[in-house]
């Protein structure tokens, strides 16, 4: 499992650091950063976080 | 409220028989837009107005594409108000507002390197900086709440009209006792673009619209010769640093302009919404009350319940087909995004407001995509701020009974003008505590 943002797409709204800060981190310049991979059992709550991101920016790999 | 039957299966508080004939501005529409949003949605995502020249669209997934979709649709539409302004003040009005379009009517690169510059302030962690003020400006409103009244006051008129005005003033560097007077040059400035006024009322807001950019462009000069500690005068230094050639001070202008704009009306008008909300689902205000920990999942239903921005605008830049219409370049399309939060598809019992539910978190109240608004971390600081002082210093505060509040006549802007309240029995600085949770029931 693997989160990765398209930096092309991102807006920085910062919700998925709001839900998640040991996950997200947002930039002052330039895309929103994954500083640290989720556990596995988090699965769940990222799925939601990447529905609530208002840019579609956020992916999960498998 | 009317509840006379109409022979089309609306719901009743829905003024219109067919959607070609919706406008924003029927006053039982103005008053409460949901039935209306509803009965849309129950005929399709999309209808076209032909009393507004609109298509109207009404689904979260809609919606949502299309405030997505950059390659189709153009945020651009300066000056294309809501009211058609007569000749005379057309021309006095080019004279006055920046021939460069604002950050919301900007598309593309130029709109993303705007942003990319603007955003350095406002994330979660760079706010800090703001939140004692925020604090503070709270308290002093929660201080002159009932001074006067003897237990009653218009919290509006006391609070939510003054807070974000106060946490504006001190963001952008402009002294507090400019903000009354920004406050009307503001409200004058949506009302003569996204209002319903007659050609009279038009011509006597534009003195008015040209005093506040006069003043506009006075204080970005002076912050340019003397720069605070305030976001604006950071802007401006930055924004020299980066074209040492030549200063474009109209974008300048337009910055202050957008902030002094975005900033104050929108969360006045979400705290207003949602403290209608909370006192007339007296529960949800109980469960706050014994738990002031929900507040952050309260705000986030009272911003998909009953937003402050219910509508906003896009065009179509070319012909191109969307839920089975064929829609040609130029249509200028109506996006409700208040009727998106209730979506069906999006949410289950969505004209309930429910501060626990798990489900509402996709709402576009604060659009989707490139131009998802900037300054939604500070709204939201703010609410929190607000909302959790209220409960747990006026936890048997209530409405004046019987009250209803009425709303300003906008197409894009939602919010009661005022809310009386009353102390209610047994409040916290009266010596209770112990019997605060009896007398909530």
């Amino acid at each position: 499992m693997k989160i990765t943002i398209d930096g092309s797409k991102c807006v920085g709204a910062g919700n998925c650091e709001a839900d998640m800060h040991e996950v997200f981190e947002v930039q002052d310049v330039g895309p929103t950063k994954v500083i640290s991979q989720p556990a596995e059992d988090q699965r769940r709550l990222l799925e939601i976080i990447i529905g609530n991101c208002p840019a579609r920016a956020i992916a999960l790999e498998k | 409220m009317s509840t006379t039957p109409l022979n089309n299966s609306q719901p009743s508080g829905c003024p219109f028989s067919s959607a070609k004939d919706f406008t924003p501005w029927a006053p039982e529409f103005v008053q409460n837009p949901y039935p209306t949003f509803k009965w849309l949605r129950s005929l399709g995502p999309i209808a076209y107005s032909e009393a507004m020249d609109y298509w109207v669209v009404n689904s979260h997934d809609a919606i949502k594409e299309i405030l997505m979709d950059e390659e189709r649709f153009s945020a651009n539409l300066m000056l294309s108000t809501m009211s058609k302004w007569p000749e005379d003040v057309a021309q006095e009005i080019a004279a006055i507002l920046p021939n460069r379009p604002m950050l919301k009517d900007l598309d593309g690169e130029p709109h993303d390197k705007a942003r990319r510059f603007l955003r350095f302030a406002f994330t979660p962690r760079r706010l800090e900086w703001i939140r004692e003020d925020v604090e503070r400006i709270a308290n002093d409103c929660m201080d002159s709440l009932f001074a006067e009244g003897e237990g009653s006051g218009d919290i509006v008129r006391r609070f939510t009209d003054v807070a974000p005005m106060r946490v504006l003033m001190k963001f952008l560097g402009i002294p507090e006792e400019m903000g009354t007077q920004i406050q009307a040059w503001s409200h004058n400035r949506e009302n003569m673009l996204q209002g319903n006024l007659t050609d009279e009322e038009l011509r006597a807001g534009v003195q008015p619209l040209k005093d506040y950019y006069a003043y506009a462009r006075q204080r970005v000069e002076e912050l340019e010769a003397n720069p605070g500690d305030d976001y604006m005068s950071e802007v401006i230094q930055l924004w020299k640093e980066e074209q040492p050639e030549n200063v474009v001070w109209e974008d300048i202008l337009n910055i202050l302009m957008s902030l002094m704009n975005a900033g104050h009306a929108t969360t006045t008008d979400l705290m207003g919404n949602g403290l209608w909300a909370l006192l007339t689902n007296r529960e949800q205000w109980d469960k706050l009350v014994a738990n002031p920990d929900l507040v952050p999942d309260a705000i986030e239903e009272m911003l998909r319940y009953d937003t402050s921005v219910p509508a906003w605008r896009r065009r179509a830049t070319v012909d191109l087909e969307l839920e089975g219409h064929k829609i040609p370049a130029g249509s200028k399309m109506f996006l409700l995004l208040g009727s998106g939060n209730r979506d069906e598809s999006m949410v289950s019992h969505g004209e309930e407001f429910d501060i626990e539910r798990t489900d509402g978190r996709q709402y576009v109240t604060f659009s989707a995509g490139a131009h998802y608004c900037l300054g939604q971390s500070l709204a939201k600081l703010e609410l929190n701020t607000f909302f959790r002082g209220l409960v747990t210093r006026f936890p048997n505060l209530q409405l004046q009974e019987g009250f209803v509040p009425d709303y300003r006549v906008n197409a894009f802007h939602r919010g009661p003008n005022s809310l009386p309240v009353e102390l209610g029995q047994e409040s916290l600085t009266a010596g209770a505590g112990a019997g605060a949770e009896e007398n909530a029931r």
